[in-house]
């Protein structure tokens, strides 16, 4: 789980997420109506919660859609979820490609650990950067004159810098002025007022967020314009709410920010970049001083509603798009072959990535049903997981045949009245095949319903079949046929290979038994990546 | 003479009340501030607690108002401009700003006089 959360995977969930929400909200606001209606202090509040909903919704959309798996097919969204992810997958195609020819490059430093310097040299830069300004803020603090304490805002006047300013650290509120402004009363007050309602909107604690998030995601550009964004929105809050409590009036205070900006043309401040200060661009100055006129009270909360109705909808449906069709992207062959590679289970059962198998394997992966069905099978199969491998263990059989049960009963202790062949329990023992290896079947007791029973009948029967064939495929295939059928099969191609002996089969059963061996593969696979489903 | 005692032009306006009166609370500083200044009470006393901090007035407490009272004295604060201007402008030279002085002012001969007359009496001091 701790693996799922810090993973490459989260990271570009989390990347993904603040493109989602910057670009949701930003259309969100196009909307004249919306954007007319809604306070500034309420765009405020609703950008933040669109960047916290999204990113939260993106990274637990996964947990969530594993609790419910998406049963049915016939969703009215599913075209939507195919087109994005079509999207998603094409430029993921592309990338995986570039990835490759960039791999294969004659090079001593693979991409992946030039991505892991670059990521740990922005890291270390931007951390530099912002205990940097931390300890400024420190120094302003200890160089500052104090004026007044109020709770745990503290007023200083610094020498140091030209404009006023205000932060926070560890639940302690800070608000420098100028030293200028000790003459200007009118601006001293006003200044106060617009830096304490920094404060109280909660900007200085959300500047220290987004900073933490630019450590991660600096090279984000969506990230850069989120931080613009929400400065922009901030001080249209402030300004607004200075403003609507109606004891300035709007000249006065656009005055009064005109002013501090001309101060700041001789600051140094902006080159510095300095955490939690609020400064002037030409362009939001004079969008600023334009608005200060425009503010109204409004009490119209259906925009609103609307706005984070429209929102959550949006955020859900791209979440569930993004996460409900990321299996959907096939599986070349050659990944399929490199996974049967790494493991030894696959040796004793001959397993190639055929072109059978693969589209076995795409098609759990695309056909949501199909997925829902062989997970919970899977869910199912580690109830008895445990107890199986070991009774494999002690016979020396191989553990691939945990797929067996999966592929015949999906792990369910089905009744004989539900198979035409009146098979029986996980592991669909026909009833004369059970009575041959001693179990008792009469109307009154059926012991291919107990677990335990069922599989030692099963295993015997199964070693008879490997002592006969040598080959723990064909065990398998003598499991679905009968060990006569494939002998005969043996005798008359003269092969032992399991292909060959479905494509001799008569043709009213090739197709079943053909199904049934690609079953088996594929299932054998994704007992052992499960991920390849579940991810 | 630390960087302290550097004033900007309104501390230096409001000290200067502070040196004519000897002592004074915040209203006794506006009372002396010329009738065109317009200078509110919070102001003025906002700048005389930020001089209070740079350890450049000293305040007593008497009932509700604080008397304020110069811990820098004027001919410090002059000496110390003086220093500073001749370091950063002359490269400490005193000289040259003497010279400066003399070149770039209309002096009268009457002035002339009198400065002579001061660097004769500097000259018998070290001659003796």
């Amino acid at each position: 789980m701790i693996k799922d959360i810090f993973s490459l995977h989260t990271y570009m969930i989390i990347n993904c997420a603040i493109l989602v929400s910057y670009v949701l909200s930003r259309v969100l606001f196009t909307i004249p109506w919306l954007a007319q209606h809604i306070q500034q202090i309420h765009k405020l509040k609703f950008a933040r919660y669109c960047l916290l909903i999204t990113i939260s919704i993106f990274l637990l959309m996964p947990f969530l859609m594993n609790i419910k798996p998406i049963a049915n097919t016939n969703i009215e969204f599913k075209p939507i979820f195919q087109h994005a992810s079509q999207l998603i997958n094409e430029s993921q195609k592309v990338v995986t490609s570039q990835i490759n020819v960039i791999e294969k490059m004659p090079t001593s430093l693979s991409i992946k650990s030039i991505i892991t310097v670059f990521l740990m040299l922005g890291f270390l830069f931007h951390l530099t950067n912002y205990i940097k300004t931390i300890l400024i803020l420190n120094r302003v603090k200890k160089e500052a004159f104090r004026l007044h304490k109020m709770g745990n805002t503290h007023i200083l006047f610094t020498t140091m810098y030209n404009i006023p300013f205000c932060w926070s650290l560890v639940k302690k509120h800070y608000i420098a002025l100028p030293t200028h402004l000790a003459e200007i009363a009118i601006d001293r007050k006003l200044s106060i007022q617009h830096e304490l309602q920094h404060i109280r909107q909660g900007d200085t604690n959300w500047l220290h967020c987004m900073q933490i998030l630019k450590l991660f995601c600096f090279w984000n550009p969506f990230l850069i314009l989120w931080m613009s964004w929400l400065n922009d929105l901030q001080e249209y809050a402030c300004d607004e709410q200075i403003v609507l409590r109606k004891k300035i009036s709007p000249s006065t205070y656009a005055q009064c920010i005109v002013d501090r900006a001309r101060y700041s043309l001789n600051s140094d401040l902006l080159a510095n970049r300095v955490t939690a200060i609020n400064g002037f661009s030409k362009s939001t100055l004079y969008r600023r001083v334009n608005m200060i006129f425009t503010y109204k009270r409004n009490k119209r909360k259906l925009a609103l509603i609307m706005a984070y109705a429209i929102s959550v909808c949006a955020i859900s449906t791209t979440a569930v798009a993004l996460n409900g069709t990321a299996n959907s992207s096939p599986l070349p062959s050659t990944k399929i072959s490199n996974m049967i590679k790494k493991s030894d289970h696959e040796n004793a059962f001959h397993i190639k990535a055929t072109p059978e198998v693969v589209a076995e394997i795409n098609k759990i992966r695309s056909d949501d049903h199909a997925r829902a069905k062989m997970l919970s099978a899977l869910k199912r199969m580690h109830q008895y997981k445990s107890y199986l491998k070991d009774e494999f263990h002690k016979n020396n059989m191989p553990s691939g045949l945990l797929a067996l049960p999966l592929i015949e009963s999906g792990y369910q202790s089905l009744n004989e009245s539900v198979n035409p062949m009146r098979a029986a329990g996980i592991w669909q023992i026909i009833p004369s095949t059970g009575e041959k290896m001693g179990l008792v079947i009469n109307d009154t007791r059926d012991d291919r319903m107990n677990m335990e029973l069922a599989t030692h009948a099963a295993i015997k029967y199964l070693n008879q079949c490997y002592d006969q064939f040598h080959d723990w495929k064909l065990a398998v295939i003598a499991y679905e046929i009968g060990e006569n059928q494939t002998q005969k099969l043996i005798d008359a191609t003269g092969s032992r290979d399991a292909w060959t002996l479905v494509n001799a089969m008569p043709e009213q059963y090739r197709n079943d038994l053909k199904k049934y061996i690609t079953m088996f593969d594929a299932t054998v696979i994704i007992i052992n990546h499960p991920e390849i489903i579940s991810a | 003479m630390s960087e302290k005692y550097q004033l900007t032009p309104v501390e230096h306006e409001l000290m200067e009340i502070l040196w004519k009166l000897g002592q004074g609370t915040v209203r006794d500083v506006i009372a002396c501030l010329p009738k065109s200044r317009d200078l509110a009470y919070t102001s003025v006393s906002t700048i005389l607690r930020i001089l209070q901090q740079k350890k450049i007035l000293t305040a007593v407490k008497a009932g509700k108002q604080h008397i304020y009272k110069p811990l820098l004295s004027k001919d410090k604060f002059a000496t110390h401009s003086v220093k500073t201007m001749m370091k950063h402008i002359f490269s400490g030279n005193s000289v040259n700003m003497v010279a400066y002085l003399v070149d770039k002012n209309n002096l009268s001969l009457e002035e002339i006089n009198t400065l002579q007359e001061l660097l004769e009496s500097k000259k018998r001091e070290l001659t003796k």
